[in-house]
């Protein structure tokens, strides 16, 4: 008995003992400093990348939210690739670049930066080479992904002295993807879903004629893959093709398109608009050439100075678009689409905004774009 | 039994308490987090490559089938790296400005994070420039750029690339040297050590264990044992040259194979005086050339040139060049050089003469070895086999000539070279006088 009193005494010790121990366990919860600061947030004035770092942090981190990765770590990219880092000098041109050709130009069509600031990407990460495809021979010049993050690729051989490949390369680019981002927050509108359907080749869009995807309505190859690169396509071309570019599109648009390989899914097959008979003699069959063999004389066409044996001109005929699709009214349709969901589910004039942007791509001043960055002290 | 239940209750209540605290004794065997640990490393390794100067050689490899790249690699503390390579892939010597860091990843991570031509030309997925287009992958040389830090000494450290896994070492050198120097004395070092035109290097071990080593100028060494099938037995390995030493991708585990004395994976050379490797890790190990004679008689060209020559041959070479256009009119003598045709098992010393000293003329000698760094010549003239028919015409017709044919065959001569590895140039010696000197080169 006594033993038991003493061992309830002894239980009772443990009881009080053992809550108290556990309370103060869990006394650990408590919150103190981060165990992860981060180093990145304090700019060293004394390294070499601090007028960079500073304009970046000015100019989209405090403003955007908007974290500007050019210092890659392969942990942000897909690891299946081999991929390179971007060089300090090209990530500082494209950093300003992306500023006054996408940012100031919503800024500016919005007329503020909220737009961006709500609905811009979260992280941009520039790659200095492009992903590469070896199986499809193709490459990967830019990635949205999950409506945060912009990847643009390729940034090391951009070419600021050729104005055609900043346009392919780097802005459209830029303007692809942030449509992705936007459509991946409001949906494409159903009615551009079904414009195409029945057209697209997700696995052979690489290997397709320029004159033939045009003449279906897309306005890429690239456009031709899928609904969804279709539509950034379209708006990314829109916005960024100068008017010469895109009448000259709408022009391979309109025309009928067709090759005399045996093999159409051989590589490099040629398509053409034109054709001719040999000695004007339509028995001979057809005989496609190029733009540039054909002589336009008012509403007649001829092959070169050729001329049959009777002394006529060779007459060059336009070769009959058979693929069932008014390609420039479905150009058009497409883009009135993108014009309409711009306007309704983002308050945006979507031809304002290709104005602006035109006149910036012609009109930007690169030297004067940097010095933003290289006057910071 | 209400009692009962209420005392093991108790008695759980308290193992409950000890049970939450037992994570603590966790804490014990580290001071902090893993996070604060690892802040830490981070802040110390980016002092560490930037300390004394911050220049380091890198002992680079992208992959199996090339060779490993020396680099010079100086860290600053602001953030920027310099890298200093000399190889065809970047035209030769080349020197970048990029940036690097310590992030933090499954460790300390070492990253060049911004494009460096030097660096990244092996890690960039575009062309490589000596591979057809079809078989291009679109993943290039395959060379990483961030390294995970393994092991540090004060001046030396212990990389692993991310991607390949490889072992990458960087040693620290002084930040008095020169990129450009030190790039030189590597090419050289690899110009001056191995040729194509040597066939095989051996690989030694203590124990006498040996192996033929073929393709060493590429620095994608084949191994065989000597003796044995080259074609089921042979083993590749790359390895990187310094102007110190050789050391190879990985250790050469084929050795122990073959060798079961052999008990140290041997995988780091030291050049010796003489131009031969000494294995740094077991210290026995080396890799040696054939001896001279037989380097002598392989089949290279030896070349000679006058202004080398010494003794009788610069004297009679002087006689020859004011003979020649003597006896042939409008001809003049354009020296001579020596190659050793095994078909046939004679040297052939073929000159130049003629208009313009463009034609060729041959004279065929018996070459005797008389040990590993010794030959003698002989000649019979009493048939047409000693020579061509412009060989015989000048053997016969210009006395300085036949004067130096006969000094060829007067006596031994010894070889001797800086570098017994790459003997080029080579020395041939007469024993009757010392002073008859060709200095051969191919």
């Amino acid at each position: 008995m006594k033993r038991n009193r003493f061992f309830h005494i002894l239980a009772a010790i443990a009881l009080v003992a053992g809550i108290g121990l556990t309370a103060a366990s869990c006394s650990e919860d408590k919150l103190g400093e981060t165990i992860f600061p981060d180093p990145k947030s304090e700019l060293d004035p004394n390294s070499y990348s601090y007028q960079l770092d500073k304009w970046l942090k000015t100019n989209f981190l405090d403003v955007y939210n908007l974290d500007y990765q050019y210092k890659m770590e392969d942990v942000g990219t897909n690891m299946n690739y081999n991929l390179v880092p971007a060089s300090y000098s090209q990530s500082l041109d494209v950093a300003v670049l992306t500023k006054y050709l996408w940012f100031d130009a919503y800024k500016e069509v919005t007329g503020s930066e909220e737009f961006l600031k709500t609905y811009g990407p979260r992280i941009i990460m520039l790659i200095g080479s492009p992903a590469y495809n070896p199986t499809s021979g193709t490459m990967i010049l830019g990635l949205a992904e999950g409506g945060i993050k912009v990847s643009i690729f390729r940034v090391n051989e951009m070419n600021t002295e050729d104005f055609a490949s900043l346009n392919e390369y780097m802005f459209k680019t830029m303007h692809h993807e942030f449509s992705h981002i936007l459509h991946q927050t409001k949906t494409i509108p159903r009615e551009f879903q079904l414009i195409s359907l029945g057209h697209y080749d997700s696995s052979n869009w690489q290997d397709r004629d320029e004159g033939v995807v045009a003449s279906l309505g897309f306005i890429s190859t690239y456009g031709s893959s899928e609904m969804r690169e279709d539509f950034a396509e379209i708006i990314a071309n829109y916005i960024t093709k100068t008017q010469e570019d895109w009448d000259h599109w709408m022009d391979m648009a309109s025309r009928g398109w067709a090759t005399d390989a045996e093999d159409e899914l051989a590589d490099n097959v040629t398509y053409y608009c034109y054709y001719y008979y040999k000695n004007n003699d339509a028995s001979n069959g057809p005989t496609y050439c190029k733009e540039s063999q054909v002589v336009h004389e008012g509403d007649n066409k001829y092959f070169g100075t050729g001329k049959d044996s009777s002394g006529n001109r060779i007459i060059v005929y336009d070769v009959e678009d058979t693929d069932g699709v008014d390609g420039v009214a479905v150009l058009n349709q497409k883009v009135q689409i993108a014009r309409t969901w711009f306007a309704e589910e983002w308050g945006i004039d979507l031809d304002k905004l290709r104005q602006i942007v035109q006149y910036r791509q012609l009109n930007f001043n690169l030297e004067e774009l940097r010095k933003q960055v290289t006057d910071i002290k | 039994m209400k009692k009962f239940l209420c005392n093991i209750s108790a008695l759980m209540t308290l193992l409950l308490g000890f049970t939450a605290c037992a994570p603590t004794e966790v804490d014990d065997v580290f001071d902090e987090s893993a996070a604060v640990r690892l802040d830490k490393a981070i802040v110390t390794y980016r002092s560490y490559f930037a300390d004394k100067g911050g220049k380091w050689v890198m002992q680079y490899f992208c992959n199996e089938n090339e060779p490993g790249y020396a680099f010079v690699v100086t860290f600053s503390d602001n953030g920027s790296v310099t890298v200093a390579g000399d190889n065809k892939y970047i035209g030769g010597y080349r020197s970048d400005v990029s940036l690097w860091d310590i992030v933090a990843d499954n460790g300390p991570v070492l990253t060049f994070n911004t494009y460096n031509r030097v660096l990244h030309t092996f890690s960039d997925p575009a062309d490589i420039p000596d591979t057809s287009d079809t078989r291009e992958t679109g993943r290039g040389h395959e060379g990483d750029y961030e390294f995970m830090v393994m092991a540090t000494t004060d001046n030396s450290c212990v990389l692993r690339g991310k991607k390949t896994g490889y072992t990458i070492i960087m040693n620290r050198l002084d930040s008095g040297i020169d990129d450009k120097e030190y790039m030189t004395a590597v090419t050289n070092r690899i110009n001056s050590n191995f040729s194509s035109e040597i066939d095989s290097l051996y690989l030694e071990t203590g124990a006498g264990v040996r192996f033929v080593v073929k393709n060493a100028a590429s620095q994608v060494m084949s191994f065989y044992p000597y003796g044995k099938d080259a074609v089921t037995l042979t083993e590749k390995q790359n390895c990187v040259v310094t102007p110190g030493g050789i050391r190879f991708l990985h250790p050469l585990d084929f050795v122990q194979d073959h060798d079961r004395q052999q008990e140290i994976a041997i995988q780091n050379f030291a050049f010796q005086p003489d131009g031969t490797l000494l294995c740094t890790d077991d210290g026995k190990t080396r890799i040696v050339a054939d001896p001279l004679a037989t380097i002598f008689t392989n089949g290279v060209t030896w070349n000679t040139a006058k202004e080398t020559l010494g003794g009788n041959f610069l004297t009679l070479y002087e006689q020859i060049e004011q003979e020649i256009p003597v006896v042939f009119k409008n001809s003049s003598f354009g020296g001579f050089s020596l190659t050793f045709n095994k078909k046939t098992g004679k040297m052939t010393m073929r000159f130049l003469s003629g208009r313009n000293a463009k034609t060729a003329g041959n004279i065929y000698f018996d070459l005797n070895r008389v040990d590993d760094n010794t030959f003698r010549l002989s000649i019979d003239t009493s048939n047409n086999d000693y020579g061509d028919n412009n060989g015989r015409q000048h053997y016969t017709r210009v006395e300085s000539f036949k004067k130096l044919v006969d000094l060829l065959t007067s006596a031994d001569f010894t070889l001797s070279a800086d570098n017994v590895m790459c003997p080029n140039p080579m020395k041939a010696t007469s024993k009757a006088n010392a002073d008859d000197v060709m200095t051969l080169t191919f």
